[in-house]
């Protein structure tokens, strides 16, 4: 018997890299990127387990954060309700929404599949842009602070440690899940639909239900956002930011639960580290993102995970 | 009335009429050979009765239930389940990950209590992993059952698929030419496997298959299709035997029949 068993592992480096990281880069600025990379990582988690695990793509997860950043702004402003309690009623709301729409998208396959979820984030953007008198409109709206049992949340120490919390429960969750039958089970539908089906899988409503799941845990994410940042603008529901965090799985590894975390990881701080090149900002943006997909086909962590355990297949 | 049977089952594709009113029914239990020439309709029978495509008429009932036109995971909670023609393999998981895949029905498999991984959950998937290991001892693979799927040989993946599909502990296997593609070797050890599968786990086998030696030396009946329709069933000795099995296989010049299927069989 060992001491600690071997598949905890990943977890506990996890939880110890994020009580060290903000000792190690404990500035305002710094903790503030750290909680970015966190909420988009949250996000990631879920995109991965739909995209990179069930293999059906999205390119509108952007707008369910928007649905869970404005969600938290009208029921706290507008409601007054409890801040716990909005982030609850947001992500009900776009799971409901999500399986609502992904019941009959979700038979669509590949290029039409993304499409069709293009089309649906851009309808909920607009909504977002076009009811202005709850939104907002385009300038956005302000959030009221977050509080938990009567205490405020105030400053980037404090909104670090939820946010920290939040995906560790996060990662853990996924990482249960993915070892689990119903993991097992989506991929296998990613592998064969026809003998997911034999084995009794139900794959479409398994797709709708991951499709849900994701979309509500992206709304979590969008809530911490709105909270954090005081702010929300329609943004970040755009089609932009949902390629953004494709990206951000793509580059950290399809199908890897912490390559979520370092895809995040990496898109938010490259730009910051590279914004010193001034003008040419982008195209060495551009040409890392290709560099890295070019060279690490499956991503950085599970080609590191490849010629770690020695086999270069 | 247990058992598959099979009333006047007609699938039309345009004008083409694959199935053209079969009336057929499988036993609950030991290994029925469905056998015929190349576009008989032998894999649209079986698709047409596990739900890949919709009858354009006639009825299925499976142990008494009305199974006509059900989706395939709806038909594996009743018992009915089925291997591939071309290779349907998980290939991203294990060896006895795919068994285990096979197992959906008996595992834990929600999704909070796959989000929680509470200890019910890990002792069920132990005793599955168990039972897992024995299949892959069934088909003699159990030697490979932490290797990923794709480093297996052809006449081995065909032996998981089987395996897979026992794990589902179904009622009525469909095998979609098993030893399609295999070498000698490898046939003889499914020819084994699957009377080995008939036996040990109480299961009625539908076997589609073009290899003759297979079919006459495994099945206790035989059904022949030809265009669509049934032409003979009996034993193998009196399939053997019937006269229109040997002009539809083998063709004379009078026969009409024989031109048709020569004709469709390329």
């Amino acid at each position: 018997m060992p001491f600690f068993p071997a598949h905890k592992l990943p977890l506990a480096v996890l939880g110890l890299v994020l009580v060290a990281l903000p000792f190690l880069f404990g500035g305002k600025y710094q903790l503030s990127i750290l909680i970015l990379i966190g909420i988009s990582a949250i996000v990631c988690v879920g995109i991965n387990l739909l995209v990179g695990v069930a293999g059906q793509i999205s390119l509108g997860h952007a707008a369910f954060f928007g649905i869970g950043s404005y969600a938290s702004a009208v029921f706290t402003g507008d409601y007054g309700w409890n801040g716990i309690l909005a982030m609850f009623a947001g992500i009900l709301i776009t799971s409901v929404l999500a399986a609502t729409v992904g019941w009959p998208i979700l038979r669509l396959k590949g290029h039409y599949l993304a499409m069709a979820t293009l089309g649906v984030g851009l309808v909920i953007q607009l909504l977002l842009i076009q009811e202005a008198g709850i939104t907002g409109g385009p300038d956005g709206r302000a959030v009221k602070a977050l509080t938990i049992f009567g205490l405020r949340v105030k400053g980037e120490w404090a909104w670090y440690c939820i946010v920290a919390g939040a995906l560790f429960v996060v990662v853990w969750g996924a990482q249960n899940l993915m070892s689990s039958p119903w993991g097992r089970a989506l991929r296998a539908l990613h592998a064969s639909e026809p003998a997911s089906a034999a084995a009794g899988i139900d794959v479409h409503q398994m797709k709708v239900a991951i499709f849900a799941a994701s979309a509500g845990l992206a709304s979590f994410a969008g809530s911490l956002y709105a909270h954090a940042l005081a702010f929300v603008t329609p943004d970040q529901a755009s089609f932009l930011h949902s390629v953004e965090f494709v990206v951000m799985i793509v580059v950290g590894g399809l199908g890897s639960v912490y390559g979520s975390l370092v895809g995040a990881a990496i898109l938010i701080v490259l730009p910051q580290v590279l914004s010193s090149l001034s003008d040419y900002e982008n195209l060495a943006f551009g040409v890392l993102l290709i560099l890295v997909v070019y060279l690490l086909r499956k991503g950085i962590v599970p080609t590191l995970r490849l010629i770690a355990v020695g086999g270069g297949r | 009335m247990s058992g598959l049977s099979i009333n006047d089952l007609k699938v039309h594709f345009g004008g083409i009429r694959a199935l053209d009113g079969v009336d057929l029914t499988f036993g609950s239990s030991g290994i029925h050979a469905l056998i015929g020439p190349n576009g008989a309709g032998k894999t649209t029978l079986v698709n047409a009765v596990t739900g890949v495509y919709a009858p354009t008429a006639g009825r299925v009932l499976f142990d008494g239930h009305d199974i006509t036109g059900l989706p395939a995971h709806k038909l594996a909670t009743l018992g009915v389940t089925r291997t591939f023609q071309n290779l349907q393999i998980f290939w991203t998981m294990s060896v006895l990950e795919n068994v285990l895949a096979g197992f959906h029905l008996d595992s834990s498999a929600g999704f909070l209590r796959g989000l929680l991984r509470g200890p019910a959950l890990v002792r069920r998937e132990r005793e599955l992993t168990t039972a897992a290991l024995g299949l892959l001892r069934l088909v003699n693979l159990e030697a490979k059952a932490n290797n990923p799927a794709d480093a297996l040989a052809y006449g081995e993946l065909k032996r998981l698929e089987i395996a897979r599909a026992l794990a589902g502990r179904p009622k009525l296997l469909f095998l979609d030419e098993p030893v399609a593609g295999c070498t000698q070797s490898e046939k003889c050890d499914l020819a084994e496997v699957i009377r080995n599968a008939a036996r040990e786990s109480a299961v009625s086998v539908v076997l589609i298959e073009h290899d003759m030696r297979l079919v006459m030396a495994v099945s206790d009946r035989v059904t022949v299709l030809a265009q669509g329709r049934i032409l003979s069933t009996g034993t193998p000795s009196e399939v053997r035997a019937d006269p229109k099995v040997i002009t539809a296989y083998l063709g004379t010049t009078q026969s009409h029949l024989a031109e048709q299927v020569h004709a469709v069989a390329g």
